[in-house]
């Protein structure tokens, strides 16, 4: 059986950049993950030897932690004590360099913030996190199919908003 | 992509099922909620399955030029393993 920090180390970059790119502020988003894995770490000894299930119960958790952190109007750290730059994004292209991405993320975000929520969640689950349709489906309670075509839809509607650029970065 | 067409057509076919009880029902001056509601989840499913068919081969890649963008702008470090 896999232990807690082997998970992590699979779901944690996965789970912090949907957070952000799904309208958390970085700094945000790595304490819920923290606070996520603490509450996974407690429920170490219930948990089956599940990937597919663990990973969902991590997204789930997260979530609800984000909607109580909303609904109590309040941040655990100050928005600017990480600053992303600080961070260090990590591009995957030798062309990308920080300032690109940190510019890219903008965009992205604004368009993602654009999307209908059903299209924003499906498209960032799948290419953020990188979850399969099947997981998405369980995750969001909808259909494989439902979740195939909301995935193309969120596609289809980004490269219009992204058309510019998409262009400067080809 | 796997498409069940199968699945399609049942799901069309349960549902015009449905909405001739539904409609039988309304003649007599009758509701049949059962009938109602399953003719909509029916073909709700039938349309999604629809849907889904006509979407292109490349609907669903992760690394077509708005997913490399995509992924390379979130590439966040996450935090160190939390303190427990």
């Amino acid at each position: 059986m896999k232990t807690i920090e082997e998970h992590y180390k699979v779901l944690a970059p996965k789970l912090t950049n949907w957070l952000v790119a799904s309208g958390s502020p970085y700094a945000e988003a790595c304490d819920l993950v923290q606070e996520t894995f603490v509450k996974i770490w407690n429920m170490r000894n219930d948990l089956h030897d599940d990937d597919e299930a663990i990973s969902g119960l991590v997204f789930t958790i997260a979530r609800n932690l984000r909607k109580n952190l909303a609904r109590d109007g309040r941040r655990l750290v100050l928005q600017d004590e990480i600053g992303e730059d600080e961070a260090g994004a990590a591009p995957q292209s030798e062309s990308a360099t920080s300032d690109d991405c940190a510019y890219l993320r903008r965009k992205l975000s604004a368009a993602f913030a654009q999307l209908p929520p059903v299209l924003r969640e499906a498209y960032t689950l799948f290419q953020v996190a990188e979850m399969s349709v099947r997981e998405i489906a369980v995750q969001t309670g909808v259909s494989e199919n439902l979740v195939k075509v909301r995935i193309f839809r969120a596609k289809e509607k980004l490269k219009e908003l992204l058309a510019d650029v998409r262009k400067d970065f080809r | 992509m796997n498409i069940s067409f199968d699945n399609i057509r049942t799901n069309t076919t349960m549902a015009a099922q449905g909405v001739q009880t539904s409609l039988e029902a309304a003649k007599a001056n009758e509701t049949n909620l059962e009938a109602y509601d399953l003719t909509i989840s029916l073909a709700d499913a039938a349309i999604e399955d629809i849907k889904a068919a006509g979407l292109p081969k490349d609907a669903l890649r992760r690394d077509d030029d708005l997913g490399k963008l995509v992924s390379a702008a979130f590439s966040l470090p996450p935090p160190p393993f939390p303190d427990v």
